[in-house]
C-alpha cells in the first residue's frame, strides 16, 4: 500500500460513521518528532525527568526496527501519519444522541444487555448530565483513600506521586524494551496508575470504569501497578462492550510489581472494532505487558479474553525474581472474519522453586488466524522450577488457521516442565446431540465454545465471566451452517 | 561461468569458502563433472557467497552457533590408504551385510560389500552413475527441494562423490542396506560432504543403515551430509540414522525426504557424537495417505551440542505423522529440538502427533525446545507436547530400597528413558550395539561426576 493510500486508510478510519474528527487547537501535527513529544509533555505539564526520559526512548525508537517476527500481516504503518496528542474531544465533535451511532453497534450492544446510558458512554456520545458512575467513583475514591491505596490517572500520580511513579516507571519494561513499547514510553498518554501499601488488601476490584475522566486514555495507553508487601489488588481492563475508537493503532504498556507476599491480579477482556467481514478497518493492537514478582512468595495473575482488533500482538509475562513467587497466564483468544491474533506469554524463572501455569485457548473461525507464541525459560539458579502450560486451540471452518509456537529454554536440571497443545474442531457429533434434543446449531457451538473456555473464564471475576461467556457466543454468530 | 565464480571470489569473507578456492574444486571437476552439474555447482555457490554462514539471529539458528565452523579453514578431505581402514569399518559400522562404504565423503567400492545385491536394487556412485545412465543421475542429484539452506548449497557446490541409490517398483528389498561414511584422522581439519539421492519406485521397500563416524575423539573435521529421498506410491522407507562422530567434529546434515501418495517413511536419529551436530529432517507428505513416523534420541554430555530440527510438511489430506524425539543431557551439552508441523490449507483428515522428552543430568547442561504447529485445515487431529526435567526421585527410591545404590539406579533409569528409541531399530546388530554404548554413556556420565 502507498503511503498516500495509507493515510487515506486512516483518514477514513477516523471519519467513520459520520463522526467529525474536528479537532482542536489542543492537538498536535501529524507526525512525530522530538518537537511532537516536548509538545505533549508541556501540554501534560511534566517535570524535567520525565520529558527526558521520553526524549531517551524517542532517540532509542528511531534506531529500532519494526518487528516482523510475528505471525500477523497488515500494512506497513505510517509512523508520520498518525497524530500523537489530542486533548480530550470536546462535545460538538460528538455523536448528538445514540441516533447517530452505527445501527450495528447499537444490535450488539442490545444483545449483550448493556444499560442504555453506558451504551452512551461507550458509543463515545456526549453526556452533558453527571453520569451516574461518576457520584458512584467517588464514592470508591474516598474508601480507597482511607486504605492508603492511590488509584489515579497516570498524569495526576505523575504530578502528585513523583517519587513513586519516577521509582517504578520503566522498572519492568524499560524504554529500550521493543519497538512498540519504545514509542509508548516517548509518545504515551495517559493510563492508570495504582499503588496498594503494605499489607493493604484492596476492598474491590479496581476497574479503569470506576476513574473519572477514564474514558479518553488515548491510544498510547500507560498502565503501572504496584502492590507492596503483601499487599492485594485485583484490576480489571476493558469491558465487553465494543469499543469504537478513531485511532488504529493502540500501542499500550501494562507494568506490574508485585513486592513480597503480594499477589496482583490483571483481568482484561478486550473487545475493540476487528474490521468488517473482509477485515476493512480494525484496531491494531500491539500491547507490552510484563509484570515482575520482584519479592518472595509473590503472585502475579494475567487473565484475558481477547475477542477485538483487527491485530492483537501482545505477550503478558512474568519475571519470577522472588524465591517461591508464581505466575499464571490465562487466556481467551477468538479469531473470526480476518482478525489475526498473535498472543501468548513469557515466562523467567530466575528464584528458587518459582512455578508458572500457562493455559491457553485460541478459537479460529471464519478467515481467522489465531497463533500461540510462548516463552518458558528457566535460568541456571531458579532450582525447583516448575512450569506447565496448555495450549488448545479450536477450528471453525477449513479457511481459518490456528497455530502454536511454544518456546522451551532450560537451563537448570532440577527443573520440571511440561508443555501439552493439541488443535482440533468441534465435532459434528457434538452439534448433532445437542441439535438432538433441541438446541439450535448456533447455541451448541455457543456452548461447545464455552465448556472448552472454561478453565480461563473461571479465573474472571464472576460478573465478568458472565458477560465474557455471552461475548463468546455472539462473536462466533453465523460461523456455523 | 568460470569468470561468473571468479566474480564471487571477493565476496567471501573470513575461512569461509572463498571464490578461489571454489574456481579451483570446479577446474578440478573438470571432466568429471557435466556442464549441468557444474552448472548446479555455480549457483549453489552463488546461493551460499550471498548468504554466507547463518548467524544466531536466524530464527532457525537462535540457539545453536556455527561461529566455530565459519571460523576454522578446512581443507579439502585426506585420501587415506582404504587398506588401513579395515579396523575402524567394524568398529564403527552396523554390521550389515551389503553395505556402502564412504570414507571422507568419497564412494570407495574396494571396501564396500555390493556383490549380493538383491534383485531391483541398484547402488552406484556419482562416476558410475554419470557414465551409465546421466540423465537419470540429474534427476535424482537435482530435484527441486524445499528447504536449500546454506549448508545444503555447499554440499551441493563441494561434494566430490554421492551415493545414488534406487529401487525397482514393489522391490522389497529384505536384508538393510547400511551406507557407512567414515571420517579419518587428518593433520589439518578438513571438510567432507557425503551425499546420498534415493528413490524408490511405486511399492518398493527398504531399510537404509545410514551411519555416520569418525576415528579418534581429537578428530577435528566438518562432516557436510545430505541425504535426498523420493518414496513413490506405496512405498517404504525405514532410514536409521546413527552418528558417532568425533567428539571434536562438525556435523551438519540435511535429510529431505518426499512421500507420494500411501508412502511410509520411518526414522530413527540416533545422535551420539561431534562437538555440535545440527540434523535437520524436512518431511513433504506430498500426497493422500502418506505417513511418517520419526523418532530421535540424542544423548550428548562434556560440551557436546546436539540439534534437531525438523519440519513435517502436511501437504496433502489424510496424511498422518508420529514423531518423538527424546534427549539426554549431561555435563554443559546443550540439546536443541525444533519440531515444526504444517497443515496446509486442504489436508483435511490429517493426524499429526509430536512429542519431546528431555532429561537434564547435570547443573551446566541445558534443554531448548520448540515444538511448533502450523495449522491452515479445521477437520484434524494435531497435538504435541514436551517435557524438560530430571529423573523421578520416587523411581531412584524405589530401586535404591532394593539394594542398588544410587549412582547405578540413575544409569539404570537414563539407560531405559534412551533405550526406549533404540529398542526401535529392527536390525539386531546394530541395536544391540547401540544398547551396548547407551549402557557405557550412561555409565560414564556417572564416571564424570564423581
Amino acid at each position: 500500500m502507498t503511503s498516500a493510500r495509507e493515510i487515506e486508510h486512516f483518514a477514513q478510519a477516523e471519519y467513520k460513521y459520520g463522526w467529525t474528527a474536528d479537532l482542536e487547537a489542543d492537538s498536535a501535527p501529524c507526525g512525530l518528532s522530538e518537537d511532537t513529544i516536548r509538545f505533549i509533555s508541556r501540554k501534560k505539564d511534566e517535570p524535567a525527568w520525565l520529558l527526558e526520559w521520553r526524549l531517551r526512548a524517542f532517540r532509542h525508537w528511531l534506531t529500532m526496527k519494526e518487528p516482523t517476527w510475528a505471525k500477523v500481516h497488515y500494512p506497513k504503518i505510517d509512523y508520520q501519519a498518525i497524530s500523537y496528542y489530542s486533548a480530550p474531544r470536546s462535545a460538538a465533535g460528538k455523536p448528538k444522541s445514540l441516533d447517530q451511532v452505527d445501527p450495528k453497534l447499537l444490535e450488539e450492544y442490545a444483545k449483550l444487555g448493556i444499560p442504555l446510558r453506558e451504551q452512551e458512554q461507550l458509543a463515545g456520545v456526549a453526556v452533558d448530565a453527571v453520569m451516574d458512575s461518576v457520584s458512584v467513583a467517588t464514592t470508591f475514591k474516598q474508601k480507597l483513600s482511607d486504605l492508603g491505596i492511590i488509584f489515579c490517572s497516570f498524569s495526576e500520580a505523575v504530578r502528585e506521586h513523583p517519587d513513586l511513579v519516577r521509582k517504578y516507571l520503566g522498572s519492568v519494561v524499560p524504554y529500550t524494551d521493543n519497538f512498540f513499547a519504545t514509542l509508548n514510553c516517548a509518545v504515551f498518554s495517559d493510563g492508570s496508575f495504582v499503588y496498594v501499601p503494605k499489607g493493604v488488601r484492596c476492598p474491590m476490584e479496581l476497574s479503569t470504569y470506576f476513574r473519572i475522566n477514564a474514558s479518553n486514555t488515548g491510544q498510547f495507553e500507560r498502565t503501572l501497578i504496584i502492590a507492596d508487601a503483601g499487599a492485594y489488588v485485583s484490576y480489571l481492563e476493558g469491558c465487553t462492550a465494543p469499543m469504537r475508537d478513531e485511532n488504529q493503532l493502540h500501542a499500550a504498556v501494562v507494568e506490574l510489581v508485585a513486592h513480597d507476599d503480594a499477589r496482583v491480579k490483571y483481568s482484561t477482556v478486550q473487545n475493540w472494532y476487528p474490521g468488517d467481514e473482509n477485515g476493512k478497518g480494525g484496531i491494531y493492537n500491539f500491547v507490552t505487558k510484563r509484570g515482575k514478582c520482584a519479592g518472595v512468595n509473590s503472585h502475579i495473575s494475567w487473565t484475558q479474553v481477547e475477542t477485538g482488533s483487527a491485530i492483537t500482538w501482545k505477550y503478558p509475562s512474568c519475571i519470577l525474581l522472588g524465591d517461591n513467587s508464581v505466575g499464571e497466564f490465562y487466556s481467551v483468544a477468538l479469531t473470526n472474519h480476518r482478525m489475526q491474533a498473535d498472543t501468548g506469554t513469557k515466562m523467567i524463572h530466575v528464584g528458587k522453586n518459582t512455578r508458572s501455569t500457562i493455559v491457553s485457548k485460541g478459537i479460529s473461525a471464519g478467515h481467522g488466524q489465531n497463533s500461540y507464541r510462548g516463552l518458558v525459560r528457566i535460568t541456571r539458579n531458579a532450582d525447583g522450577a516448575r512450569n506447565y502450560s496448555q495450549c488448545d486451540s479450536l477450528l471453525i471452518g477449513d479457511q481459518c488457521g490456528a497455530h502454536t509456537f511454544p518456546y522451551i529454554e532450560n537451563q537448570n536440571p532440577t527443573a520440571r516442565i511440561e508443555h501439552e497443545a493439541s488443535t482440533s474442531k468441534i465435532g459434528e457429533d457434538q452439534i448433532y446431540y445437542c441439535q438432538q434434543r433441541g438446541i439450535s446449531a448456533e447455541d451448541a457451538v455457543s456452548m461447545i465454545v464455552n465448556g472448552f473456555c472454561r478453565e480461563v473464564l473461571a479465573e474472571l471475576p464472576m460478573e465478568f465471566a458472565v458477560e465474557a461467556q455471552k461475548l463468546l457466543g455472539l462473536k462466533l454468530e453465523g460461523s456455523v451452517g | 561461468m568460470i569468470a561468473r565464480t571468479e566474480a564471487l571470489a571477493g565476496a567471501a569473507q573470513g575461512a569461509e569458502p572463498g571464490g578461489k578456492a571454489f574456481s579451483a574444486f570446479l577446474a578440478a571437476r573438470r571432466g568429471q563433472d557435466p556442464d549441468w552439474l557444474a552448472e548446479a555447482r555455480a549457483d549453489a555457490f552463488a546461493r551460499f557467497s550471498e548468504r554466507g554462514y547463518p548467524s544466531r539471529r536466524d530464527e532457525d539458528w537462535k540457539y545453536t552457533s556455527v561461529e566455530a565452523i565459519a571460523a576454522t579453514e578446512f581443507a579439502a578431505a585426506p585420501r587415506p590408504n582404504p587398506a588401513a581402514l579395515s579396523p575402524w569399518l567394524e568398529l564403527r559400522g552396523a554390521g550389515a551385510p551389503l553395505r556402502v562404504v564412504l570414507v571422507n565423503g568419497r564412494f570407495e567400492r574396494a571396501l564396500s560389500s555390493l556383490e549380493a545385491l538383491p534383485a531391483g536394487l541398484t547402488v552406484s556412485s556419482l562416476k558410475e552413475a554419470l557414465a551409465a545412465d546421466a540423465e537419470g543421475a540429474r534427476t535424482l542429484l537435482l530435484a527441486s527441494r524445499p528447504a536449500e539452506d546454506a549448508f545444503t548449497a555447499l554440499n551441493t557446490a563441494f561434494c566430490e562423490d554421492a551415493v545414488l541409490i534406487r529401487a525397482a517398483p514393489g522391490a522389497a528389498v529384505g536384508p538393510p542396506l547400511e551406507v557407512l561414511n567414515l571420517a579419518t584422522t587428518a593433520r589439518a581439519p578438513f571438510a567432507l560432504r557425503p551425499r546420498v539421492a534415493l528413490a524408490l519406485g511405486p511399492g518398493a521397500r527398504l531399510t537404509l543403515l545410514d551411519c555416520h563416524a569418525g576415528c579418534r575423539d581429537d578428530d577435528v573435521y566438518f562432516s557436510n551430509a545430505l541425504l535426498d529421498a523420493d518414496l513413490g506410491p506405496g512405498a517404504l522407507l525405514e532410514h536409521v540414522r546413527v552418528e558417532e562422530e568425533a567428539r571434536s567434529a562438525f556435523h551438519v546434515s540435511a535429510c529431505r525426504v518426499s512421500a507420494a501418495a500411501g508412502a511410509a517413511y520411518e526414522s530413527t536419529f540416533i545422535t551420539l557424537g561431534g562437538r555440535l551436530a545440527r540434523n535437520s529432517l524436512h518431511v513433504v507428505l506430498a500426497r493422500e495417505e502418506a505417513r511418517c513416523d520419526l523418532r530421535g534420541l540424542y544423548c550428548v554430555a562434556g560440551e557436546q551440542h546436539a540439534d534437531h530440527h525438523t519440519f513435517i510438511d502436511h501437504a496433502a489430506p489424510k496424511t498422518t505423522s508420529r514423531e518423538r524425539y527424546k534427549g539426554v543431557l549431561d555435563g554443559q551439552a546443550q540439546g536443541v529440538f525444533c519440531g515444526r508441523i504444517l497443515v496446509r490449507p486442504g489436508a483435511q483428515k490429517t493426524s499429526a502427533e509430536q512429542s519431546n522428552d528431555n532429561l537434564l543430568l547435570a547443573r551446566e547442561a541445558a534443554a531448548h525446545s520448540t515444538p511448533q504447529l502450523e495449522i491452515y485445515a479445521d477437520d484434524v487431529q494435531c497435538r504435541h507436547g514436551s517435557t524438560v526435567g530430571q529423573l523421578d526421585e520416587e523411581m531412584l527410591y524405589y530401586i535404591r530400597s532394593r539394594g542398588i545404590d544410587r549412582e547405578a539406579a540413575r544409569g539404570l533409569l537414563t539407560y531405559a528413558f534412551g533405550n526406549e528409541v533404540i529398542g526401535q531399530i529392527g536390525f539386531a546388530p546394530l541395536r544391540e550395539r547401540l544398547s551396548r554404548r547407551l549402557l557405557e554413556a550412561t555409565g560414564a556420565a556417572r564416571g564424570q561426576k564423581e
